[in-house]
This record gives structure tokens, C-alpha cells and sequence, in this order.
């Protein structure tokens, strides 16, 4: 398979009227997982993902990358590489967009970076880099867009390098630790639902009506399953609650829900009526 | 990771391997399109019933009380742009959000208003959801266009299909293009479900996650020998064929591809899933962004219950009691949900290569009536697009005084396809040919310049 994708973007490039790339630099990209695609525009340009299969990628993998030049984005998110290995993009002085989120570089390497002049996204999410790594990317004369979520850079950091390049989007995201997870509110006073026993009589078809919520609580003693018995008659499976579980089940009012042992045998049913209700099931006699 | 990947691609030698053969429809493509940098994913958003544009991106006011309802205005993050106060989190994003207000069609029923706003194309005669006659829905024509390798689905729609009283929908499938293109449904598998009737019916639902790899390669063998003893009648696709797709699709997401890693929502950091919200809207939302960030082309959203039987479930179909319900069961989780999107894609640096577009069925009727509710409105409605080099900030047309219908800048659901084609890259003029070869033009509309 490997073959074929390479047979046809030498075919392809070919098409365009200019010289393939390297035929064992492709090979080699393709073997570590990239994927090589002709990025839009005019000539050789190519665009360049390891994030998605290629996440073994290491230090020494990016060598064929530079070889490949020409390269308009690199995506390398995800992959194996470190600070050492930003040496090899020294070299792609046409880089615009360079993904390094997710990875284990930090500021040791950047230095690599400050003299790529096209470079316009840098995404370095999630990684170690600090302050010291912002000081030196604010020489990067078309930067647009600068991601640094989740890294060590600080606030005087940050005010810092807006000040140097107004212009240059700067997103460091949230701070997580501050999402507050709202609690549920108190929960509002419950009818309970009549406990109907199994017989002999099939327990009736759900009618629809309006919208409400059912509590079922299992203190049967034994494993139990929830069906919701519907408009047609047939039973379809919402839930299995262990002993003592509850299960909170959104229905419409007038719906039946039936409770049948593991073995779909039933025990009983319940009606549902238009208002927030709790529903027993009893111990078995 | 890696011993996944290798037990994958070993599998891969051994039987389908055409991912490869992609390079040159993406070239043909490029060629076509401008030079600019094209989205790489697409996250539809559709409010299954038809969402009120009053009570969300065009309030009014300033129209008599009957027409502008019981809700107030709030002031954006932009300067002149006002949302309903009910949507307090989106309000904060609309620097990254163009609003359409001048989206208008003729097609009163759910089943044509959401037909011609995922196909783009009026309904002709009446349509069946399974139906290869139908026009192809928006994420299975995107994704016609995207080839992102064996074991990644190009499409996936979630939580479910929708419904109207039992019966499915046609528009979300992907109708002549063939059952190959047709997004794959996924149930999301966490948060507190949507009040009402949420049908999960679909056969793709029987699939399950679960299953050992063994189990279906060993299946998959068996159907390969079976394979060669059917034979393709008139060109056209067999049921057999149907059946190949669906089953090649779902076992590339069983067998170790990091969209499996990405549908598991445990491994989510747990203050970012809060950020969603718990509920099936928020956490099909995240779903969403980790399966675009997996390499989902395209993600289609219901942001809704998936059924309009009775009426009083989570749809945005509110023909009665109609401000309660927004304000208290569908705005606040739209608002949650879509911001934290928004959130959660700027800061990972995703949004300006993912374009989200917001659907509905129509808007809601002008004057308010007799059952607090508002009806049907497909004169003028309200739509959205943030991402994928979208500029915004922005709001294009405007609906009258009372919102009844486009005072400028009118257009139509097809010119928001044309946009989305447009955003990812592909020339709206575009021909597809059906499966037996039939050339089709997959768009009408002209893009809006909103770029």
C-alpha cells in the first residue's frame, strides 16, 4: 500500500510540471508513519503530518524531513521528539505553520526557530516551554498566531511579548484548576410510583404525554433490568441496575416501565405520571 | 499505541489498502480551489425542530410585545452585535462568529425544512430516509472529498437519527454518492440524555465497541471469501455492496485507530468535560473536537432529542410554552455546549482549521401565539459559522423589523453550503456522480463573503 500512495505522489508531482522530490526521503517519511501532501498553491510544496500515525517519531526521524525542504507546514503533534531534535527545522526557511504541541521539547530548542522568517503558526501547547522561550520567538518577524496553553509562561511573561509584537495572537486558554463544576441543585420532592406486580395480564403500552423524570431505585435484593414498554407494545432495554442501585430515567408521563429479573423474567411494572417521581422496586417475596 | 498501529496496518496488507489512492482527487481538488489554506474538518451543529431566531442570534427589541417575546438583549464581545440574554457564554465568543440573518426558504414541514438545510437542495416528491433518490446530506458530501486512511470513518453524525413521531428523517445519509459515503452514527457515550424520545434504532448502533479485534477479522475473512461469490448487477450498488461498507467502516474503528482512543470520554481531562457540561448536548460537543483532532474529517451534531413525538421533549420545535422551555432546557445547554467548542478549539489552536456550522429546520413565527408558543418560520431565520477561516465578528443580512422576513442581504440554505464548500476547500460547482455514473453539481448557491 505504501507503494501505490508513493507511486502516485511522484505521478502526481510530476503532473504539475516539477521536479519530484526524493524519492527515498518520501520512502523514508512514509515509513516513520508521515503523511506527505502537495500543500495549494504553485510548485513543490508540501505539507507534512506525523500527529495521526506517526506518533513514534523521534529526534533522528526529522533529518528526512529537512531533507525534503520546501516544506509549508509540519504538524508534530503527538510524536516522540525533543528539544535536540528542533535542530532539523533549522533548515525549512519555508515553514508557515509548525504544530509542537503535546510534546516533550522545551525552551533549550526554540532558539532553532527564531530565524524561520515565514513562520506565521506556532503551536506549542502542552509543552515545557517558559517565559525564556517567548523572549526569543518575538523575533519572528510574521508571526500571526501563538498558542501556549498549558505551558510555563507567566503572566509578566506573556505581557512581556504582547508589548514586543502587538500584533502576534497570543492564546494561552484556561486555567482548568479554576472551572468550578457546578453541583446539581437540591433535588425537588418526589411522588412514588404504585409498584404494579407481574400477572398473568401483559402490563399496557406506553401512551405519550409530557415530560418527566422517573427515579428507580433497586432494593429488590437481586440484579434487575429496566425496559420501557413501547408505544407498540415491544420491549426495549434502558437499563440494569445492581442491587441497591439507582437509575434516573428521563420519559414522557403515562409510559411503562417494566422490571424483569437477569433473566427477563418480569417482576412488575410501573406507570409514570407528569410529575418528578421515585420508583421502589420491593424486596422479593 | 504503536502495537495497535502494527496489528492494524498488517491487517490492512492482507485485505482493503485503498486509502492510498486518494493523492490524486485531493490534487484535481486543489487545483480547482483558490490558493488560500482550506479547513481541514467541518462540526455541523443542527437544532433538531427549528430554532427560534428572536430567542437567539436576532432579538428584536424594538417590535411590538407580541412579536419580541419575554426575553431582553445582551451585549456581545463585539460592538453592535446583540444575542438573545439567554445565550450569556456564546455572547462572549461572537469575535469568532459570523451570523447569518437573512437565511430564508419556502419549506414549512420538518422533514423538507431540515431536507434542504443538511442537503442544500429542495425536497422533490416525498422523501424516505433510506433512499438512494435523496441528495447527499452536507457531511457525507464534505467528506466525499476527504480521505483520511484506513481506520478513520471519513464522517460520523451523533447521538442519533432524527425523528418525527417514529418516523426517520431523510436529509442526514448520504443518499445517491452511496451507502459508503453515509456518515457512521455513534451514541455518545456519557452525559445526562435530552428529555423526550431519543430513538437509537439504526443497525450501525448494533455495532459494538467492545468487540475483540479477533473476533473481527475473523468475521471480516469469512465475508471477504462470500465476497467473491457475488457479482454487481448493472453497475449499480447491491445490498451486499451496502452491507461491504458499513461493515469495512466499522471494523477500521474497531481495530486500534485513534479515533477509538478519542470515543473513549473517560480519558478526558474531567474539568474540561465539566466545561461541556454533563449532558449528552456538551458531551457530543467534546466527542466532536477529540474525533476531529483524531482525524474525523467530518462531525455532525445533534444538538437535541432525537424524536418530535408529543412535543414536550428537548426539541427546539416549541409550538407551546415556548420561552419556559428555551430558557430553561434548550438555551442553556446550547450555550454551554457550543462555547465550550468554541473554547476548547481556540485554545488548542484547531479552530482556524475547523470550521463549526450551525443548522436548524427554520426559524419560529413572528407573533406569538394563543399556546405561548411560536410556529414554523421558514421566511427568515438565523444561522452561524465560526472557524476554518471564517472572519468573526460579523453579521451578514438582517431580517425586518419584526423578523418576519430578509430586509437584506437575502439568502438561502444552499449559499451556506456553498460557504462550507468554499471554507473546506472544494468548488461548490463541483460535479458528483451517483453510482451509476450520473453527473451531479453538489451545490446551487453562490459563497457569502464571509472570509
Amino acid at each position: 500500500m505504501e507503494k501505490i500512495l508513493l507511486g502516485l505522489i511522484l505521478c502526481s508531482s510530476l503532473s504539475f510540471g516539477v521536479q519530484a522530490a526524493d524519492s527515498a526521503t518520501l520512502e523514508a517519511i512514509k515509513k516513520s508513519g508521515g503523511l506527505v501532501l502537495p500543500y495549494p498553491g504553485e510548485g513543490e510544496q508540501w505539507e507534512v503530518e506525523f500527529h495521526l500515525r506517526g506518533r513514534g517519531l523521534t529526534d533522528d526521524g526529522l533529518a528526512n524531513v529537512a531533507a525534503l525542504k520546501n516544506v509549508i507546514a509540519l504538524n508534530l503533534r503527538d510524536t516522540q521528539i525533543t528539544s535536540a531534535g528542533l535542530l532539523h527545522l533549522k533548515g525549512l526557511t519555508k515553514l508557515r505553520r509548525l504544530h509542537l504541541e503535546r510534546t516533550k521539547i522545551g525552551d533549550e530548542g526554540i532558539g532553532n526557530l527564531v530565524n524561520l522568517p515565514d513562520l506565521e503558526y506556532l503551536n506549542l501547547y502542552a509543552t515545557k516551554i517558559t517565559d525564556k522561550s517567548l523572549d526569543q520567538l518575538a523575533e519572528l518577524k510574521n508571526l500571526k498566531q501563538l498558542y501556549v496553553w498549558q505551558t510555563d509562561v507567566t503572566d509578566a511573561g506573556v505581557a512581556r511579548f504582547k508589548k514586543a509584537r502587538p500584533k502576534v495572537k497570543i492564546v494561552r486558554g484556561l486555567d482548568l484548576s479554576k472551572v468550578v463544576v457546578i453541583k446539581k441543585p437540591e433535588p425537588k420532592p418526589m411522588d412514588a410510583l404504585k409498584w404494579i406486580a407481574a400477572s398473568d395480564q401483559k402490563p399496557p403500552k406506553s401512551k405519550t404525554g409530557s415530560f418527566t423524570t422517573v427515579v428507580f431505585e433497586n432494593q429488590s435484593g437481586r440484579k434487575v433490568k429496566l425496559y420501557w414498554v413501547e408505544y407498540g407494545g415491544g420491549l426495549k432495554i434502558y437499563a440494569t441496575l445492581n442491587v441497591g442501585a439507582t437509575h434516573e430515567q428521563n420519559t414522557f408521563s403515562d409510559a411503562t416501565w417494566l422490571i424483569t429479573d437477569e433473566k427477563d423474567k418480569p417482576i412488575g411494572y410501573f406507570i409514570s405520571t407528569a410529575k418528578l417521581a421515585k420508583a421502589v422496586i420491593p424486596k422479593a417475596k | 499505541m504503536l502495537s495497535l498501529q502494527h496489528s492494524r496496518r498488517d491487517f490492512l496488507r492482507s485485505s482493503v489498502g485503498l486509502a492510498g489512492l486518494t493523492i490524486p482527487t485531493f490534487l484535481k481538488l486543489s487545483a480547482h480551489a483558490a490558493p488560500t489554506r482550506k479547513a481541514k474538518a467541518c462540526i455541523i451543529i443542527y437544532t433538531w425542530g427549528g430554532m427560534s431566531h428572536y430567542e437567539s442570534f436576532d432579538p428584536k427589541p424594538e417590535a411590538p410585545a407580541e412579536f419580541r417575546g419575554e426575553f431582553k438583549p445582551i451585549k456581545t464581545a463585539t460592538p453592535g452585535i446583540r444575542f438573545c440574554e439567554h445565550l450569556p457564554l456564546l455572547a462572549k465568543h461572537s469575535d469568532k462568529l459570523a451570523i447569518v440573518r437573512s437565511v430564508h426558504h419556502k419549506q414549512g414541514g420538518h422533514q423538507q425544512g431540515m431536507y434542504i438545510n443538511m442537503t442544500g437542495h429542495n425536497p422533490v416528491g416525498g422523501i424516505k430516509a433510506k433512499s438512494r433518490n435523496n441528495w447527499p446530506s452536507l457531511a457525507s458530501m464534505i467528506s466525499h472529498f476527504h480521505h483520511p486512511g484506513v481506520g478513520t470513518p471519513r464522517a460520523i453524525r451523533m447521538p442519533y437519527s432524527m425523528y418525527d413521531n417514529g418516523t426517520q428523517m431523510a436529509g442526514e445519509g448520504a443518499g445517491w454518492l452511496g451507502a459508503k459515503h453515509d456518515p457512521i452514527l455513534v451514541r455518545t457515550p456519557a452525559g445526562k440524555p435530552y428529555g423526550g424520545v431519543s430513538r437509537y434504532t439504526d443497525r450501525e448502533l448494533k455495532l459494538k465497541l467492545n468487540l475483540e479485534k479477533q473476533r473481527v477479522e475473523g468475521r471480516r475473512t469469512l465475508l471477504e471469501q462470500l465476497e467473491q461469490n457475488v457479482s454487481r448487477k448493472n453497475g449499480a450498488e447491491t445490498e451486499y455492496e451496502r452491507f461491504d461498507n458499513f461493515r469495512r467502516m466499522a471494523a477500521d474503528m474497531l481495530l486500534g485507530s485513534p479515533v477509538r482512543a478519542a470515543y473513549d470520554l473517560e480519558k478526558e481531562d474531567p474539568k474540561l468535560r465539566a466545561l461541556y457540561g454533563d449532558h449528552i448536548g456538551g458531551q457530543t460537543l467534546l466527542l466532536s473536537r477529540r474525533l476531529v483532532e483524531a482525524g474525523v474529517p467530518v462531525v455532525q451534531a445533534l444538538c437535541s432529542a432525537g424524536d418530535l413525538a408529543g412535543g414536550g421533549g428537548d426539541n427546539w420545535d416549541t409550538h407551546r410554552g415556548h420561552f419556559k422551555k428555551m430558557k430553561d432546557r434548550l438555551l442553556p445547554v446550547f450555550d454551554r455546549s457550543v462555547s465550550a467548542l468554541l473554547t476548547d478549539l481556540e485554545m488548542r489552536g484547531m479552530l482556524d482549521e475547523t470550521l463549526v456550522v450551525f443548522l436548524t429546520d427554520f426559524g419560529r413565527t413572528p407573533k406569538i401565539n394563543k399556546n405561548g408558543g411560536r410556529d414554523h418560520h421558514p421566511g427568515v431565520y438565523s444561522l452561524a459559522l465560526a472557524g476554518g477561516g471564517i472572519r468573526g465578528g460579523q453579521i451578514y443580512g438582517s431580517s425586518d423589523r419584526k423578523g418576519a422576513e430578509p430586509a437584506s442581504n437575502a439568502c438561502s440554505p444552499a449559499d451556506i453550503h456553498a460557504t462550507v464548500f468554499q471554507a473546506m476547500g472544494i468548488d461548490p460547482r463541483t460535479e458528483l456522480h451517483d453510482v451509476l455514473g450520473r453527473p451531479f453539481q453538489i451545490c446551487e448557491g453562490a459563497p457569502l463573503p464571509l472570509f
